[in-house]
């Protein structure tokens, strides 16, 4: 269901939200501890997967350590999926 | 009255053991109350781990827990122990361990630190050893006996330091703002009347108690006047800022504070569909303190949740700082913050807060509020002579609650405190009462209420290999659409093929949210000799934001 959504996250995260446009975001890319992204632009990717995916990931589970990487996000994107 | 925090609590306690003193909420929707029953059972037996780990009267303890009833109780634990409490900032996930590990022992080892509080997975992140962290006792909050304990039989007096307040910083620029209980109770007995706190009121916060403005303001003062606070995690506000109207909502709660920022942050990113059936009608302060505060944020602000019962008559603004406890000066709605529209010529070139009228180029000052009883400010010069009203200068205050100093730290306090007055670095006027502040006049970054030494990011980035070394500086760009300043960072690299180079870049940032944990909002890798220096040979700071304006963006400021 969500097989496009490293490709669609990488793009809104490079375009969006990341401090530096031309680093690229590979699936394994740190993005809050690279300092490429801040936590406050956390709830637009949270906002950008809920509007796009139609998944909420909650409060507890959304943490920045959790929302790392597009590959984490991913993880956390299937494991929110269907609750 | 009592003359200490101890015996305020336990006043509490003896009249109203069943009153409610704090409601944590946690991020998966649990709701943990802590009474003043609670407060003093679980607090006394933290105490007695405490006193079993070698601490004393007057020791310090340091707390590193994050959001929980156990922060509290660790915190009111070394109260009653007579110990002197310290709360610091769990490590982000993000943090160098070994760096935060070493800067941490450092700290322990200069303050002389008895004991650290924290919990399991603190400790084993940044390493620390079964029961030893650099020259302290380590405590888990979770391998607590679970034996009831008494109250300790300690009796700090009114001049005992109550707290260590430690400032923003690395550690060799932290400092330990030294509070005595005498100027806690002080404070808050002058600053609860000016807010005019009453029993039914109730006090939200999703404010860090490592920051003064969440430990005095929503910790301290509720444990003094019983007011009830609730506790939002500051990490999950950040990533549903929603979470705060909820608790307002559900919790009818009348006052919060928060740094400038937040204000925009609530009303560009609460979604609708996480508002619901929210009602903000309770609330009659809004207290914006802890960062220069901007007309426009509140204007935004009013806009956006006008329609949920906010009022402008709730928006009020505070002048506050560790050093005098928390606040200097306070507006409210029989007293509300003034907004004026200055010359911009006067104030930019003769530091002269002269109003005009529309049509003249001008910049927006909103005050913050009107002196506390028993408190005085003078504007002063270099020379800390004082300067008449609508002058700009260097804020110095007087009051019956200033610290008793920076803790072991005798070379800075003589810096700023000197004959009763402390002189703050923040620059500001005054004008019909109202105390206005402009800026800052040491070099500090407020970037999302959170403060920063620009010389700890140079340092960090200096290092960086690539960099030139020593050619690097940071700087704070206000941006009233996010309503804080942006971080800027222009560094020289040695080689010029390294200009503008990405890697390099990244590495920058990367050791940067590793040490400091910092975001850069701009970072620009430029060739040598690019940074102008002073005729000293240093780089400064404000003709080198004039020429990043100038070079990138086309403007002068």
């Amino acid at each position: 269901m969500v097989s496009d959504a490293p490709e669609k996250l990488a793009r809104f995260i490079q375009s969006e939200v990341a401090k530096d446009p031309r680093q690229p975001v590979l699936p394994a890319t740190p993005l809050i501890s690279s300092g490429l992204v801040d936590s406050f632009s956390l709830i637009r990717v949270l906002a950008f997967v809920e509007d796009e995916f139609g998944i909420v990931i909650p409060d507890e589970a959304a943490t920045a350590a959790a929302m790392d990487s597009i590959e984490l996000i991913v993880k956390l994107m299937d494991t929110y999926a269907n609750a | 009255m009592p003359e200490t925090l101890k015996e305020v609590v336990l006043e509490h306690y003896r009249r109203e053991p069943e009153r409610l003193y704090v409601r944590c909420l946690m991020p998966d929707g649990a709701v943990a109350p802590v009474t003043y029953a609670d407060l003093v059972a679980r607090g006394s037996q933290f105490a007695a781990a405490l006193e079993a780990r070698g601490a004393r009267r007057g020791d310090i303890v340091i707390v590193i827990l994050p959001h929980s009833p156990d922060l509290f109780y660790a915190f009111f634990g070394a109260v009653l122990g007579g110990q002197v409490p310290s709360i610091l900032a769990p490590p982000s996930f993000k943090l160098n361990r070994d760096h935060y590990r070493e800067e941490l022992e450092a700290l322990l080892r200069r303050i002389d630190a008895r004991v650290v509080v924290t919990d399991a997975e603190t400790a084993a992140l940044i390493g620390a050893e079964a029961n030893r962290l650099g020259t302290a006792t380590l405590l888990l909050a979770g391998e607590l006996p679970p034996d009831a304990a008494a109250v300790p039989d300690v009796s700090p007096a009114a001049d005992d330091l109550v707290l260590l307040q430690h400032s923003s910083g690395s550690t060799g620029l932290k400092k330990g703002v030294a509070l005595s209980n005498r100027a806690v109770l002080r404070q808050i007995r002058s600053y609860a009347p000016t807010l005019r706190l009453a029993k039914d009121d109730a006090i939200v916060s999703w404010l860090p108690l490592y920051h003064d403005m969440g430990l005095i303001a929503c910790t301290i003062l509720p444990a003094v006047t019983g007011v009830p606070v609730t506790a939002i995690s500051p990490l999950q506000w950040v990533t549903r800022p929603s979470v705060l109207l909820k608790a307002i909502s559900d919790y009818r709660c009348t006052l919060t504070w928060m740094p400038n920022f937040a204000y925009e942050f609530l009303a560009q990113r609460v979604r609708a569909s996480q508002i619901g059936d929210v009602r903000l009608d309770s609330m009659r302060a809004w207290i914006n303190c802890a960062e220069p505060t901007i007309a426009q944020s509140h204007r935004r602000f009013l806009e956006r949740f006008e329609p949920l019962g906010v009022t402008r008559a709730s928006l009020w603004t505070c002048y506050a700082m560790a050093e005098t406890v928390f606040a200097v000066s306070q507006s409210t709605d029989v007293a509300p913050p003034k907004i004026e529209r200055l010359d911009r010529e006067a104030f930019q070139s003769r530091a002269a807060a002269v109003p005009v009228g529309e049509g003249v180029a001008a910049v927006e000052a909103m005050s913050g509020g009107v002196l506390l009883a028993g408190t005085q400010v003078r504007i002063v010069d270099e020379q800390r002579e004082e300067l008449d009203d609508r002058r700009v200068g260097e804020i110095a205050i007087h009051c019956h609650s200033l610290f008793t100093g920076y803790f072991r730290d005798p070379e800075t306090t003589a810096k700023s405190l000197s004959d009763g007055w402390y002189y703050s670095g923040d620059l500001g006027y005054v004008a019909d009462g109202h105390v206005f502040i402009t800026g800052r006049k040491k070099d500090l970054l407020i970037i999302a209420g959170k403060n920063y030494y620009p010389q700890d990011i140079e340092r960090v980035v200096s290092a960086v290999p690539g960099v030139y070394p020593g050619r690097v500086v940071a700087l704070g760009l206000d941006d009233p659409s996010i309503g804080t300043q942006r971080l800027i960072v222009l560094a020289e690299v040695e080689n010029e093929s390294k200009v503008d180079d990405p890697a390099l870049a990244a590495a920058v940032r990367t050791e940067l949210a590793g040490e400091l944990d910092c975001v850069i909002d701009d970072l620009r890798l430029l060739p040598h000799m690019w940074l102008l220096k002073t005729s000293s040979g240093k780089v400064a700071r404000a003709p080198n934001l004039h020429r990043f304006l100038e070079t990138f963006h086309g403007s002068r400021t």
